[in-house]
């Protein structure tokens, strides 16, 4: 009898665990307290990577630009691309940077980004973002050395944005 | 000795050869060629093409071709973008959709294939205005196959390729 009522008890425990992962505490360097979010918009695409000469003299593979599709629902809505640029299909579209970061869930995941949104144009569902949260990375990590300066290299990653506004 | 020493060489010599060729790429195959047509401008595409997981005819979920999301650039700077229509759209705010017409297998089976489209739509003023045609060329990844899990559900096969511009006369 005994077994079972434990076995129960860890049933509620793992489902409570899976619950609150859900519900995704962020980490304190990426929260944006006291605002509001609008709506969050799944990405897919590529994180893509030059070959550059370091400091140090060496090549290595250097972060140059993000070029994803952003989806709701199953559609297609948008783009997220250089600046970094968030371009809904309405018109609107805001520009931020990187206000602060947390670690992804693997280390070949590209990190968790706070962005303050420095920049914006057109007039639609975008307009009243003034915080974008990068958030659910998978992938898009490059690292090392490379052989040919000015190569080109592109890593598939997915995230959520969550754009946010004040109050 | 001579003979094999000889034979070597000359292997050398026919690899090299057909290592040569295939980076040329001066004769593009029959499916894909515009002649009469002129290069306006050729761009790098860095991105990725993603796939959805959907049942297909016979009920079975596999990855399915959604749609192209690249970035394009020339001489190390990023020119414009490329993504689902297909549409092409520079930053000076001329964009070209296309639809495929033609298409020759790529380098290796991971390659997606070349594809030669005919533009059946413009918009904005610049540098792809009056483009009639879109080569995509040079292409490297971006090929995706076989049984998915969870219909709904996307995945990415990163990519590059040459996109060549080309208009009439």
């Amino acid at each position: 009898m005994s077994f079972p009522k434990n076995a129960v008890l860890t049933a509620i425990f793992l489902t409570g665990s899976l619950v609150s992962a859900t519900a995704q505490t962020l980490p304190e360097a990426i929260a944006a307290p006291g605002e509001t979010a609008i709506f969050t918009l799944h990405a897919e695409g590529a994180q893509v990577y030059e070959c550059k000469a370091g400091a140090d003299g060496a090549l290595a593979w250097t972060f140059r630009e993000p070029i994803a599709t952003l989806f709701a629902g199953g559609k297609t809505v948008g783009r997220h691309y250089a600046g970094p640029t968030w371009e809904y299909g309405d018109g609107s579209a805001v520009v931020g940077q990187v206000a602060g970061t947390a670690p992804g869930f693997v280390a070949n995941d590209i990190p968790l980004l706070k962005l303050n949104v420095t920049s914006r144009r057109g007039t639609g569902a975008l307009t009243p973002a003034t915080t974008v949260q990068r958030i659910n990375t998978a992938g898009g990590r490059l690292n090392g050395a490379c052989y040919k300066a000015g190569t080109y290299e592109s890593v598939p990653y997915s995230a959520d944005y969550v754009f946010l506004r004040k109050g | 000795m001579i003979p094999i020493v000889r034979n070597a060489a000359f292997a050398l010599l026919l690899s090299s050869a057909s290592v040569l060729s295939a980076f040329a790429q001066t004769t593009l195959p029959d499916a894909i060629a515009a002649p009469d047509e002129t290069v306006v401008l050729t761009l790098h595409a860095e991105g990725a093409q993603m796939y959805e997981c959907k049942a297909g005819a016979d009920g079975k979920l596999a990855w399915a071709f959604r749609e192209p999301i690249a970035a394009l650039l020339l001489d190390g700077k990023t020119v414009g973008r490329h993504y689902t229509g297909p549409n092409w759209e520079h930053i000076d705010s001329s964009a070209v959709v296309g639809k495929a017409v033609g298409n020759a297998p790529g380098a290796t089976p991971n390659d997606i294939p070349w594809l030669k489209l005919t533009v059946t739509s413009g918009r904005g003023t610049g540098i792809l205005s009056g483009v009639t045609t879109v080569q995509r060329i040079n292409t490297a990844g971006g090929k995706l196959e076989g049984e998915c899990e969870k219909p709904g559900s996307y995945r990415n096969a990163p990519y590059s390729a040459d996109y060549v511009f080309l208009r009439k006369g």
